[in-house]
């Protein structure tokens, strides 16, 4: 089942160097409605321009849910956009 | 005389990105790995696959299918809305790949790569396209997705290296060369050649060719003047044989195409919908410097009712109706190409119910700059505002300052997923 969400999310997630000078953000840890998710399978990072905004989006799974999270380059919020249950 | 078959060492490689949305979405989504998964580009009662997964292929699901059709032939099949931005990346990075191994790479269409390595022997060291082409798979999991697989087709040309990428999908490698020529047709079927379809086999079975095998064999005067009737019988003849016949081409049309998040007869709003879209065509001839002379629209609507001239059936619900037009100017702006389309659309049926909008523009030519003048022309100026208008959209988004006639519209138009090109790809990273 999915849902679509616009929810502020506080994460906890990594910084590290990637390849070729990149940055590699990797989300970690996700409260979202009173509970804690962490990750379990990463799935795919792609940047997202809405206008000269910049937003970064994150697939990545944790148990038996699917989470889209955007985080924007500007304000640095996270928002919870799509939620997957796998079951 | 009969053409020897070309033994130049296949050096053209063709990667396949097959079912690549479906396959970016299960790799943006750890859930839906192994499981039937279509790409629409609305999911709702009407979705349509645009593409499906080949889990749900194995299921017989395929692209036009309905959501309900697919769900009874796939147990547990996912529906998954097209995301044209984790495409574009997609797209990029496989791009950027491929562009790492030789001067001549590019992306052929959204899910293919070709890679000429002629002439590039001596800068590969001694390394087989194999080799490349395992460390290429390699790459495309560890850059681009550890789900994602491609398959490569090393050649003599372009489309023997495309018949090779799908000789053993998935995730396969295969390498055509002049002395697997033969045996390779041998194991192949005629609608398993690219650009065989129901209508090109049937003319080759009217001229007893039943077989890959049968119509390499085949003298290039039946193909010429029996099967195709022309020069393409004359390409296929060389094709087969190994030769180069794919000429790169410029840019000939420009267009965007938009399913309507809410159908509509209204006229006004239709109008409105049209300028949206003349607004997005406008920006990429622009930024290509040219002028279309030439305008075309296509519809789609809910319903089943199929009167006036130009309208054809459809599969399924609703059907579609379009009108083409090549004027004598070359335009460029927003509000010329939206005037131009508002005659196309007085020409269209009334009161039916929209579901999407096509508009392609075609004649192009580049766009020649205005004489110099003491004052500035009605021309130059309605050129100014266009530019400054789309300097704010670039700052603020797409859309953000639009002229009152389209204020009324409070139609989202979502972006459809194209087939075959890459251009709209390269249009949205400019945007």
């Amino acid at each position: 089942m999915h849902e679509e969400h616009d929810d502020l999310v506080s994460v906890l997630a990594s910084f590290a160097p990637g390849p070729r000078g990149t940055v590699r953000v990797t989300p970690h840890l996700l409260k979202w409605q009173g509970r804690r998710y962490s990750l379990s399978t990463m799935g795919m990072y792609h940047p997202e321009k809405r206008g000269k905004k910049r937003l970064h989006v994150f697939g990545f799974s944790s148990g038996d849910t699917a989470f889209r999270l955007e985080l924007d380059s500007e304000t640095l919020e996270w928002r919870l956009t799509e939620v997957f249950y796998g079951q | 005389m009969e053409l020897p078959i070309n033994r130049e060492p296949p050096e053209i490689m063709h990667i396949d990105l097959n079912s690549a949305f479906a396959m970016a979405e299960q790799q943006a989504n750890p859930l839906l790995r192994g499981r039937p998964v279509g790409v629409t580009n609305r999911r709702n009662d009407f979705a349509i696959c645009i593409t499906a997964s080949y889990e749900a292929r194995a299921y017989g699901v395929g692209i036009g299918m309905r959501l309900r059709e697919a769900r009874l032939k796939a147990p547990g099949f996912v529906m998954v809305e097209s995301d044209t931005a984790k495409y574009q990346h997609v797209n990029r990075l496989m791009r950027g790949i491929f562009e790492s191994y030789s001067s001549v790479a590019y992306m052929k269409s959204v899910d293919e790569g070709i890679i000429d390595f002629r002439g590039m022997r001596r800068l590969l060291k001694g390394r087989s396209l194999e080799d490349i082409g395992r460390e290429i798979k390699q790459r495309v999991r560890s850059e681009v997705g550890d789900y994602m697989k491609v398959n490569v087709g090393i050649a003599q040309n372009r489309w023997l290296a495309k018949v090779a990428a799908g000789f053993m999908k998935p995730d396969g490698m295969y390498t055509v060369g002049p002395d697997n020529l033969e045996v390779t047709y041998g194991m192949l079927d005629l609608m398993e050649l690219p650009y065989i379809k129901a209508r090109n086999k049937l003319r080759l079975n009217e001229a007893g060719i039943f077989t890959p095998a049968e119509f390499f064999r085949a003298p290039e005067a039946v193909l010429r003047r029996q099967v195709f009737r022309g020069i393409n019988g004359h390409h296929w003849y060389l094709r087969l044989r190994g030769y180069e016949t794919e000429v790169e081409y410029g840019i000939r049309t420009v267009g965007r195409s938009y399913v309507l998040e809410h159908r509509t007869a209204d006229p006004e709003e239709i109008a409105a919908l049209l300028y949206k879209a003349c607004v997005k065509v406008a920006r990429r001839l622009r930024r290509n410097d040219l002028a279309a002379r030439g305008l075309m629209l296509w519809f789609t609507y809910t319903g089943n009712a199929a009167v006036g001239r130009a309208w054809s059936a459809r599969k399924g619900d609703g059907f579609a109706w379009r009108e083409r037009r090549m004027y004598q100017t070359a335009v460029w702006r927003a509000d010329q190409l939206y005037q131009r389309a508002m005659d196309l659309f007085s020409l269209s049926p009334s009161g039916q119910v929209l579901a999407s909008i096509a508009i392609t523009s075609y004649g192009l030519e580049p766009v020649r700059s205005d004489q110099l003048a003491l004052y500035e022309s009605d021309e130059a100026r309605a050129d100014r505002i266009e530019r400054m208008m789309n300097d704010v959209n670039d700052r603020f988004g797409e859309l953000t300052l639009l002229p009152a006639v389209v204020a009324k519209s409070k139609n989202a138009m979502k972006d459809k997923v194209p087939f075959g090109t890459v251009r709209y790809f390269e249009d949205a990273e400019e945007d």
